[in-house]
């Protein structure tokens, strides 16, 4: 597990208000075990490549949705953690690695165990020991947040029937509607 | 008739002289000695990187084998001329054998590989080692270079050149041997962290003239900008994430994106920038380090990559961390280089009329540094300054992948 320098640790924890949600989850005894995310499969999205994480386990998938490659592009990043605690102190390394001050804690949606996102267009989230990363990484920002919810179902799913839950999912991520600041960056 | 059979840049694996080990990228490593007969043909089969600062005074040198049909040739002066430069004359003839063999007396050719006596031993005569004065490699600058050397030969009491082969070369001059992450030991083919000539072809054409670590490392962090936005361009959509940089540098994939295929995405954020410019120019001598500032400051208006318009960055309150590549201790009195902005450089960063300057090579300053051009003043909002500190526990170099 990648290690947060001390004062970092210290301005998320405030920032994030991490006594709040750290360790809590109705899964905690109920650890997923070789979550097997590279059998991961989106209809009507083609894998253009997929990595694996070590520390702590995971896999990444690069999804574009047409052969017009700079267009329409999303990444997950799914990690596999010893337990909640773990989770969670990932979660914490993953906002970390977000320089913006406007991500936010989302207390209404009912992604993840605890879920930290942009609009519609950056999600990260836990549930159990699971830790899902959603970014879009194409010129064509679309809109995540159903995906979002397709993969943290897939994980109830997986917590509720084992390994043989599935993991094809449908969605249709549409386009987002972007903030002015997302669209002058994109022109 | 003789032949070249093969071409050994790298004479001493071990960190000496001015010869670099060098290896493809994560997955290909080089074999020696660099060029073979048959088997290399384009200027990027047959590689090699050579360190200013290795090189000093000293001579270049390489090796070559060759070999002869004829038993009975005892010795041959042999050199190579350039064949890109000034590609000596052919001397035109009906007789097809003659035009093969017959090269020209001149001797004002640019000569790239020195003369020298070469004895064959039964038609062979294992590595021998030449000084390599190559006109067209500028030995005091940062440089890529393809150089086609035409090969030639003159037994004794015959005062005729004659030439035998052309071999092709890329060559890339550094300033010195590279930084961490990149390592020079061991050399083997599982170190994937030695130097990778797929990283010293955009190194060496981006910084390309530099003379020291200072120009080489401002070169590299405009030209990295310069890559927005058609390649990369801030992480606006996605909060300001990083994407070749999470843990690892993911440069695998950067460089799969820098050849215009997908890589990781189009958006970086600023630890990315801090890491690309870093490695990048880490791989030509300098020593920089990727560190960060903060945390939970609000910033002047700037233009991140590929923004063409002065605001907050991506009208954000401000960044969470920010991360540059830095020299030394990362600490205030140290540069920094930061191709994931432009900032403001004129007397009032807060208010317009902004006036553009690269953030290269600026010295990071300190919170009570008004009116100097330091690049905190520059970054960070008045109300900004005292959060926005140097963090330099945070220095990290992020192995390659």
């Amino acid at each position: 597990m990648p290690s947060i320098p001390n004062e970092h640790r210290q301005y998320l924890e405030e920032r994030y208000n991490v006594r709040a949600w750290f360790g809590k989850s109705r899964y905690a005894r109920t650890p997923i075990r070789q979550f097997a995310a590279e059998t991961l499969h989106l209809q009507g999205w083609k894998r253009h490549r997929m990595w694996r994480e070590s520390n702590p386990p995971g896999v990444g998938l690069i999804l574009r949705q047409h052969d017009n490659v700079l267009e329409q592009i999303m990444a997950i990043t799914v990690w596999e953690c010893d337990d909640v605690d773990a989770a969670h102190e990932y979660l914490l390394f993953a906002l970390m690695q977000v320089q913006s001050m406007a991500i936010e804690r989302d207390r209404v949606s009912e992604i993840g165990d605890v879920l930290f996102r942009l609009n519609d267009t950056f999600f990260v989230f836990a549930r159990a020991n699971i830790v899902v990363l959603v970014r879009n990484v194409g010129s064509h920002v679309l809109g995540i947040a159903e995906l979002a919810n397709t993969l943290d179902l897939a994980i109830m799913r997986r917590l509720a029937l084992g390994p043989q839950a599935s993991l094809e999912l449908s969605v249709t991520p549409a386009p987002a509607a972007a903030s002015e600041a997302e669209t002058e960056s994109l022109t | 008739m003789i032949a070249l059979d093969a071409v050994k840049f790298n004479l001493e694996t071990v960190v000496a002289g001015g010869s670099l080990n060098v290896r493809k990228n994560a997955t290909e490593p080089i074999a020696l000695p660099e060029w073979r007969r048959g088997g290399s043909v384009n200027f990027e089969d047959s590689v090699a990187a050579f360190a200013l600062a290795g090189l000093e005074h000293a001579t270049m040198h390489i090796a070559a084998s060759f070999s002869s049909d004829e038993g009975t040739l005892r010795t041959a002066e042999i050199r190579a001329v350039d064949n890109l430069i000034a590609p000596p004359p052919l001397v035109r003839s009906r007789v097809t054998s003659i035009l093969q063999r017959v090269s020209t007396a001149n001797t004002e050719v640019p000569v790239s590989v020195r003369e020298r006596n070469v004895p064959f031993h039964n038609g062979a005569t294992g590595m021998v080692r030449f000084e390599l004065s190559d006109p067209k490699i500028d030995r005091t600058r940062v440089g890529l270079y393809d150089c086609e050397w035409q090969w030639q030969y003159r037994v004794p009491g015959d005062p005729v050149w004659r030439r035998f082969a052309i071999s092709r070369h890329r060559i890339y001059v550094t300033l010195d041997i590279p930084s961490a992450p990149w390592k020079q030991m061991p050399y083997e083919s599982e170190n994937t962290q030695l130097l990778w000539t797929d990283v010293l072809d955009y190194a060496c054409s981006w910084a390309a003239g530099a003379q020291n670590t200072v120009e080489a490392a401002t070169a590299i962090t405009k030209r990295v900008n310069d890559l927005a936005p058609h390649l990369i361009t801030f992480d606006a959509p996605g909060a300001g994430s990083a994407h070749y940089a999470w843990s690892n540098f993911d440069c695998s994939a950067f460089l799969e994106r820098l050849a215009g295929g997908i890589g990781n995405g189009m958006y970086v954020n600023a630890t990315d920038c801090a890491t690309i410019v870093s490695t990048f120019a880490n791989a030509i001598g300098c020593d920089l380090w990727q560190s960060r500032m903060g945390y939970g400051f609000s910033t002047n208006p700037a233009m991140t990559i590929g923004s063409k318009i002065w605001q907050k960055p991506a009208l954000w309150p401000g960044f969470s961390y920010h991360e540059v590549a830095w020299e030394n201790s990362c600490s205030e009195d140290d540069r920094v280089y930061d191709a994931s902005m432009t900032i403001d450089g004129g007397l009032d960063p807060t208010q317009p009329p902004h006036t553009a300057i690269s953030a290269a090579g600026l010295p990071f300053g300190h919170a009570t540094g008004h009116g100097e051009i330091s690049f905190r003043t520059r970054l960070a909002a008045p109300a900004g300054l005292y959060p926005c500190q140097a963090q330099p526990q945070t220095r990290t170099r992020r192995v390659v992948i």
